[in-house]
C-alpha cells in the first residue's frame, strides 16, 4: 500500500509538474540609452505565431510574463508603435530577458477594404485610381478617361465638368508648366494613388482666403513606392505595312496617289522620371514613323504667368492637303522625334526653380485631293479640283526658366522664355478650274510648286510680385518680349495645255520680314472692406509691329503705281493706358463682380512706301458683369460684357500680300477697323462626388459689329480679297450640355453631351452682300461598362447636323450635312497577363457621293511578362485607303479626299531599365 | 411539420427577429453644435488613421454604415471619433470661413453620410481620447440638450483571453480574443503585426490593433475598412463648451435620450388654447453597448 501510494504520488507529481509548469519571463524594454519606451511584450510557441501571453511594460519599462506551455522554445517579441517589433527566440524556461531596442517608426502598408471611388472634401474631389483602372490601362491618361466628370480631348487637354483645368500638379508641384500631356501619357497608372480635382484653386498662397477663383486644377498623388526613386521606362518596336517602299529616308513628293507611310515601321521611347519632396524631373525621348503624333505631348495647355503675347504679323501660308477629320494616326505620314527635359528644384521653404526644354523634329508628308464648288454669283459657280502632295520639315526648340517664391505673405515669379523654329513646307499640286453659268469658261490645268520658309524666333521675360499689406494686396506685373519672322513663300505655276505640256510658266515670290515688340506693365491694389473688394489698377501696354513685304510676279488689278501696290514697309504701333476698376461683393455662396476699365488707346501708322503717317486716339470703355451662386453641389453663373477693338495689323497694309498662290489680299481702308462686341452667357452646373454625377449647361450669345467687311472677287481660280468700308454685323447663339455619371454597378461610367449653335453673318462677293446663316446640332453619348470580370466595353457615339444657307441663294443651296462617328472597343482580359483589345469605328457623312460609311478596325494584344510588356497592334484591318469628307458653307461646297495609312502591323516591347 | 418542429422554428425565428430588432440607435435628432465646431483646435497630429465601419449591412458601401469611425494614432494620444462627423465639421468650418459674418453655421447633417445621417447616437457623437491610462469622453448630446459633457476615467483596456483561432482582415493575419466588458461578451480579432493596442470605441489592451470586434449577439459590430498614412489633425472642441461630468451621469443621460428622446429633451405639447401642455413622452426600445 505504501509503495502504491508513493508511486501514485510520484506519477501525480510528474503529471502536475508537466501540465502546470509555469514559465516566468521578465525583464525590461529600453532604448539604446536605457530610457523607457512605450511597449508591450508577447510570447508565442516558436514557429506557431500564436500569442499565448502578453504584458505591458510599466513606468520603469518592466514587464512580466507568466505562461504555461509544453513548447521547447518560445518567441518573445517586444512591440510598440515607436519601436516596431523586436523578436527573440529563447528556451521555455523561466528567465530574465531584457530588450534594448532602436526607435523606429513602423511602416504600414495603406489598405482599404473598399475606399470610395470618389471622395469630396471641401473644394477637393479625390478619385481613387485603383477603382477606375482596368487591366489594359498603362498610363494615368488611360484611367482619367474613365473617370466621371473628367474629359480628355483628342489633343490631350483636360476638362473637369466642362471647365478647362488651369493647373496640373504632380505631388503638388507644377513641374511641366502646362505641358501636362507629358504626365498623362507617361506616368504609370499603377504609380498613382489618387487624382485630386481642386476647385476654386488659388495657386498663390498670399491670395488664398483673399481672392476666390473659379479655376480648376488637377493634382496627382503618387503611391509611396513611386516617390523618391528614379524610374526609366523604355519601349522599342518595329512593324510593316501592307504596301509602301522599303526606304529609310523620306520619300520624294509625287503628284500621284501614293501610299501614306513607308516600310519599315519603327517606334522608340525612353522616359526617365523622378519625383521627390524637393526635386522632380521628367526627361524623355520619343520617336516613330507610325503616325503617332508624339508632339501633342509638348502642347502647352496653360500659361503659368501672363507673359506678353507675341505674334509677328504674317498672313502668308501654303496650300496644304486638308485633313479628313479622322484620328491623326490614320493620315499622318511622319518621321517624328521629340526630346524634352523638365526639372524642378526646391531651393528654400517656399522657393523653387523650374527649367523646361523641348525639341521637336519632324518630317511630314501629306497627300490629298480637294474639289471645291465656289459661289461666284447667283447664276455662276467656280469649280476647282486640286491634288496636292506636301512635305513639311519641322524644327522647334523652346525653353523656359522660372524662379518662384510662393509664401503666405508674398509671391514673386520671374520667367524667361525662348521659342525658335526653323520650319519649311514644299508642296506640289495640280489645279483644274472651270467657271459655270452664262459666261462659262474652262481655265484648264495648272501645275503648282510652293515652297515656304517660315523660321520664327521669340524671347520674353516676365516678372510678377504680389505682396499683402494688412488686409490689402499689391500686385506688380511686368512683361516684355520680342519676336521675328523672316519668311519667304515661292510659288511656280505652270499652265498646261490639253496634252498636259507646259505652255506658260509664272513665278511668284512673297518676302515678309515681320517683327513684334510687346511690353506690358500693370499694377493692382485690392482694398478689402468686409464682403467688398475694390480693385484699382493701372495697365500700360506698348506694342510695335514692323512689317516689310515684297511681292514679285503679281500684277495688281488697278492702275495705281505697280511698285507701291506690291510692297509694304511700315510700323504699326499701339499704346494703351488703362485705368482698371473692379468691384466685388462676396457673401455666402454669392459672388457679384463689376468691372469697368477705361482705356486710352493710341495707335500710330508709319507707312514708309506711301510716306503716310497717321495717329489715332480713342477712349475705350469695356464694362463687364458677372454674378455667380453656389449652393452645396450646385453652381450657377450669369455674365455679360462689352468691348471695342480698334485697328489691327491685318487691316492696315495697302500693298498686296500673297496669302497663298490663289489668294492676294490688301486690307487698307481710310477708316481704321472698329469691332464692337456684346456678349452674354449663363451656366448652371452640378457635381456630386457622393452620386458620382456631373452636369453642366452653358448658354452664350454674342453680337458683333464691324465697320469693314472683306470682299471677294475672282480671276480664274485666284481670289482677290480687299477690305471694304461697309458695316457688317454677326450674331451667334450657343447652347452646350455635358453630363456624366459613374455607377458602382459593373464599373460603369456613362457620358452624354449635346450642343446647339446658330450664327448669322454676311459675306460680300463680287460687290453683292449675302446674308449667311448656319445651324449646328450635335448629340453624343458613350461610356464604359464591365459586364464580366474579364470583359470591358468602351462605347462612344456622336452625331451632328449642320445646315448652312443664304437668304438669297435659292433653295437648291440649302443643304444639311449629317455626320456621325461611332466607336466600340472591347477589352478582353484573357488571363491576368494577357489583354486583347478590339475596336471598330464607323465614320459617316451623307453628302459623300459614294462610300458614305468608312469603317475602320484595329486589334491590339498585350502580354505582361515579369520584366517586360509585349504588345502587338494590327491597324486598319479593313485596309481603307482613302477617306472623303464634304463640307458645306452655305455658298461653297468643299470635298476633301485624303490618303490613309494602309493595313499595318506593329510589335513593341516595353521594359523598365531602372 | 410536427408540433415539436413548429415550436422550435417559431422560437428560432422569434429569437432572430428579436435580436435584429434590438435598437442600437434612438430617434433623437443630431445636434447642431452651431458655433462650437468653428472654434475646434488641433491638439495633436496623427500619422496613422484606421477607419471602422459600424453597423454596416454592406461593408463595401459606406452608405449602409450607421457610422464610419476613425481611430487616430497621435504622437501623444489616440482618439476615436466619427469620420462622418469630422468631414461634416470640416465642411461647416469651410462654410464659416466663406461666410465670416454669419451668426451661425448650418447644421452638420447637411453634409452627413451613412444610413441615418440625421439621427444622433452616442457612438457617433462622442470623442474618446486615450492618453496613457486615462480615458476622456467628450459627449455631444442630441438636439434639445445643447450642453455637451465630458468626463475622465481610468483606462487599462479590457481583460482579454487569447484564443488560437485566426482570420485575415485587410490583408493582416489576426488572432481571436474574447472578453466580458460592462455587461456584454465580445469577440475581437487583433493584428499582432500592427503594434497598436487600441481599437474602436473604448476597446483596446490587446497586443495588436483590433481589426474587428463584435458582441456575441453581433448587435454591435465594428470592422476596420482602411488603414491610411498621412498627417491628420486631432481636433478638440472648445473645452468651455463641455460641462464637466462623471461617467455615470453622462451614461445615464445618454440612456435617457435613447429611451425617450422628447421627454428627456423637455419637449412639450401645445394645448388647443395655445398654452404649453404636458411633456411629450415617446418611449423607444434601446439596447446599449455598455449595459452597466
Amino acid at each position: 500500500m505504501k509503495t502504491k501510494l508513493i508511486a501514485l504520488t510520484l506519477i501525480l507529481t510528474a503529471t502536475c509538474g508537466r501540465t502546470d509548469a509555469q514559465t516566468v519571463i521578465e525583464g525590461t524594454v529600453t532604448d539604446s540609452l536605457g530610457k523607457v519606451v512605450d511597449a508591450y511584450v508577447t510570447v508565442s510557441p516558436k514557429g506557431t505565431g500564436n500569442i499565448i501571453g502578453f504584458a505591458d511594460t510599466d513606468a520603469n519599462g518592466y514587464y512580466k510574463l507568466e505562461i504555461k506551455t509544453t513548447a521547447d522554445s518560445l518567441t518573445v517579441t517586444a512591440s510598440g508603435l515607436t519601436i516596431g517589433n523586436h523578436v527573440k527566440f529563447v528556451a521555455n524556461r523561466s528567465q530574465r530577458l531584457d530588450f534594448k531596442v532602436k526607435q523606429q517608426v513602423i511602416e504600414l502598408k495603406e489598405v482599404s477594404i473598399k475606399a470610395d471611388k470618389i471622395r469630396q472634401h471641401g473644394d477637393t474631389i479625390s478619385y481613387l485610381v485603383g477603382a477606375y483602372q482596368q487591366q489594359g490601362d498603362r498610363v494615368i491618361g488611360d484611367v482619367l478617361k474613365r473617370m466621371p466628370g473628367i474629359e480628355v480631348s483628342e489633343s490631350g487637354a483636360i476638362k473637369f465638368n466642362g471647365k478647362a483645368i488651369r493647373k496640373f500638379y504632380v505631388e503638388d508641384m507644377d513641374l511641366l508648366q502646362g505641358r501636362y500631356g507629358l504626365a498623362t501619357n507617361n506616368i504609370n497608372a499603377s504609380d498613382v494613388a489618387t487624382v485630386q480635382v481642386l476647385e476654386h484653386h488659388q495657386p498663390i498662397k498670399a491670395l488664398q482666403d483673399r481672392t476666390l477663383t473659379d479655376d480648376v486644377a488637377i493634382n496627382l498623388k503618387l503611391k509611396d513606392a513611386a516617390k523618391g526613386t528614379v524610374a526609366v521606362n523604355t519601349m522599342l518596336g518595329g512593324g510593316w505595312q501592307q504596301s509602301g517602299p522599303w526606304r529609310l529616308d523620306s520619300r520624294p513628293l509625287s503628284d500621284g496617289q501614293t501610299v501614306i507611310g513607308s516600310n519599315p515601321l519603327w517606334t522608340a521611347e525612353v522616359v526617365g522620371m523622378y519625383f521627390a519632396k524637393r526635386r522632380q524631373n521628367m526627361t524623355l525621348y520619343k520617336g516613330n514613323n507610325t503616325g503617332d503624333d508624339v508632339s501633342k505631348e509638348l502642347t502647352s495647355h496653360y500659361s503659368n504667368i501672363n507673359s506678353v503675347s507675341l505674334y509677328p504679323f504674317c498672313p502668308t501660308n501654303v496650300m496644304l492637303p486638308s485633313g479628313a477629320g479622322l484620328p491623326q494616326k490614320r493620315i499622318f505620314d511622319n518621321h517624328s522625334h521629340i526630346v524634352t527635359m523638365n526639372h524642378l528644384e526646391k531651393v528654400g521653404k517656399d522657393s523653387e526653380i523650374t527649367m523646361n526644354i523641348a525639341y521637336h523634329n519632324d518630317d511630314i508628308r501629306r497627300e490629298g485631293m480637294s474639289e471645291s464648288d465656289h459661289f461666284i454669283s447667283d447664276d455662276s459657280r467656280l469649280m476647282t479640283t486640286e491634288t496636292l502632295t506636301s512635305r513639311t520639315h519641322l524644327n522647334n526648340l523652346s525653353g523656359n526658366l522660372r524662379y518662384m517664391w510662393n509664401a503666405k505673405d508674398g509671391f514673386l515669379a520671374n520667367v524667361i522664355k525662348f521659342d525658335g523654329s526653323w520650319n519649311s513646307d514644299r508642296v506640289e499640286g495640280l489645279l483644274t478650274s472651270q467657271l459655270t453659268g452664262p459666261q462659262s469658261k474652262n481655265y484648264g490645268s495648272e501645275r503648282t510648286h510652293q515652297h515656304f520658309d517660315r523660321p520664327t524666333l521669340a524671347v520674353s521675360n516676365t516678372t510678377n510680385l504680389i505682396k499683402n499689406v494688412g488686409k490689402h494686396t499689391l500686385d506688380l506685373h511686368f512683361s516684355i518680349g520680342y519676336a521675328q519672322r523672316p519668311n519667304t513663300l515661292t510659288v511656280g505655276v505652270d499652265s498646261l495645255n490639253a496634252e498636259q505640256e507646259i505652255f506658260n510658266s509664272h513665278d511668284y515670290q512673297q518676302d515678309i520680314e515681320s517683327r513684334h515688340i510687346n511690353t506690358n506693365f500693370h499694377t493692382n491694389y485690392d482694398f478689402r472692406f468686409g464682403d467688398f473688394t475694390l480693385a484699382y489698377g493701372v495697365i500700360a501696354n506698348a506694342s510695335f509691329h514692323g512689317i516689310e513685304t515684297d511681292l514679285d510676279g503679281f500684277t495688281p488689278p488697278t492702275d495705281e503705281s505697280a511698285s507701291s501696290q506690291i510692297r509694304n514697309d511700315l510700323w504699326y504701333n499701339t499704346y494703351e493706358l488703362t485705368l482698371g476698376q473692379h468691384y466685388k461683393w462676396e457673401h455666402g455662396g454669392w459672388r457679384i463682380s463689376l468691372g469697368c476699365p477705361l482705356n486710352l488707346y493710341t495707335q500710330t501708322l508709319d507707312d514708309r512706301i506711301r510716306d503716310d503717317k497717321h495717329s489715332y486716339t480713342h477712349l475705350l470703355v469695356s464694362p463687364n458683369f458677372s454674378t455667380s451662386y453656389e449652393w452645396r453641389d450646385w453652381s450657377g453663373n450669369i455674365n455679360a460684357s462689352y468691348y471695342k477693338n480698334v485697328g489691327d495689323p491685318g487691316g492696315i497694309y495697302s500693298g498686296y500680300i500673297m496669302n497663298n498662290y490663289r489668294a492676294f489680299q490688301r486690307s487698307y481702308v481710310e477708316q481704321l477697323s472698329e469691332t464692337d462686341r456684346v456678349g452674354a452667357g449663363a451656366s448652371i452646373g452640378y457635381r456630386s462626388a457622393l452620386n458620382a454625377m456631373f452636369f453642366r449647361l452653358n448658354a452664350n450669345y454674342s453680337h458683333t459689329r464691324d465697320n469693314q467687311i472683306y470682299g471677294y472677287s475672282y480671276d480664274g481660280a485666284t481670289s482677290v480679297v480687299q477690305a471694304v468700308d461697309q458695316a457688317t454685323t454677326s450674331d451667334s447663339y450657343n447652347l452646350n450640355l455635358d453630363f456624366s455619371k459613374g455607377f458602382d454597378w459593373l464599373q460603369t461610367t456613362v457620358r452624354a453631351f449635346g450642343g446647339y449653335g446658330h450664327s448669322h453673318s454676311e459675306q460680300l462677293i463680287a460687290g453683292n452682300l449675302y446674308p449667311f446663316n448656319s445651324r449646328t446640332v450635335s448629340l453624343g453619348a458613350g461610356g464604359t461598362i464591365t459586364p464580366l470580370p474579364w470583359l470591358n466595353f468602351v462605347l462612344s457615339s456622336g452625331y451632328s447636323w449642320n445646315s448652312s444657307w443664304t437668304d438669297s441663294g435659292g433653295s437648291d443651296l440649302a443643304r444639311t450635312v449629317r455626320s456621325a462617328t461611332q466607336r466600340l472597343s472591347m477589352n478582353v482580359y484573357v488571363t491576368k497577363q494577357m489583354t486583347l483589345a478590339v475596336s471598330v469605328e464607323d465614320n459617316y457623312s451623307n453628302l459623300t457621293a459614294t462610300d458614305r460609311h468608312a469603317w475602320f478596325g484595329d486589334i491590339k494584344a498585350k502580354y505582361k511578362l515579369k520584366h517586360c510588356d509585349l504588345e502587338l497592334q494590327l491597324n486598319n484591318l479593313f485596309d481603307q485607303r482613302t477617306y472623303t469628307r464634304v463640307n458645306y458653307s452655305g455658298l461653297d461646297i468643299y470635298t476633301n479626299t485624303t490618303q490613309l495609312r494602309p493595313r499595318n502591323i506593329l510589335a513593341t516591347v516595353r521594359f523598365k531599365l531602372l | 411539420m410536427n408540433m415539436k418542429n413548429f415550436i422550435f422554428t417559431f422560437i428560432f425565428v422569434s429569437v432572430c427577429i428579436s435580436t435584429n430588432a434590438q435598437w442600437k440607435q434612438s430617434d433623437a435628432d443630431a445636434s447642431g453644435m452651431h458655433n462650437t465646431v468653428v472654434r475646434r483646435k488641433a491638439i495633436d497630429t496623427a500619422n496613422l488613421r484606421i477607419k471602422y465601419a459600424w453597423g454596416a449591412t454592406d461593408i463595401t458601401q459606406d452608405s449602409t454604415y450607421l457610422d464610419c469611425g476613425q481611430l487616430l494614432i497621435g504622437q501623444r494620444m489616440t482618439k476615436y471619433s466619427s469620420w462622418f462627423v469630422e468631414v461634416a465639421d470640416s465642411e461647416r468650418v469651410q462654410w464659416a470661413k466663406m461666410n465670416p459674418h454669419a451668426q451661425s453655421v448650418p447644421n452638420g447633417t447637411w453634409w452627413m453620410r451613412g444610413k441615418k445621417p440625421g439621427i444622433w447616437s452616442e457612438y457617433q457623437y462622442s470623442n474618446i481620447f486615450i492618453h496613457g491610462d486615462t480615458l476622456n469622453e467628450w459627449a455631444v448630446m442630441p438636439m434639445g440638450q445643447e450642453w455637451p459633457q465630458r468626463y475622465e476615467e481610468k483606462w487599462r483596456g479590457q481583460e482579454w483571453t487569447l484564443q488560437e483561432d485566426t482570420a485575415s482582415f485587410l490583408g493582416h493575419q489576426c488572432q481571436k480574443a474574447i472578453c466580458r466588458w460592462r455587461g456584454r461578451d465580445y469577440i475581437a480579432w487583433f493584428a499582432p503585426d500592427i503594434p497598436i493596442s487600441r481599437g474602436p470605441w473604448k476597446f483596446g489592451g490587446l497586443p495588436g490593433l483590433i481589426m474587428k470586434i463584435h458582441d456575441v449577439d453581433s448587435l454591435y459590430v465594428f470592422e476596420a475598412v482602411s488603414i491610411e498614412k498621412g498627417n491628420f489633425p486631432i481636433w478638440q472642441y472648445p473645452k468651455e463648451e463641455f460641462m464637466k461630468s462623471t461617467r455615470q451621469k453622462t451614461w445615464k443621460l445618454q440612456q435617457a435620450f435613447n429611451l425617450n428622446y422628447p421627454k428627456t429633451a423637455g419637449r412639450r405639447r401645445f394645448n388647443e388654447d395655445g398654452t404649453i401642455g404636458d411633456l411629450i413622452s415617446k418611449p423607444h426600445e434601446y439596447a446599449p453597448l455598455e449595459l452597466e
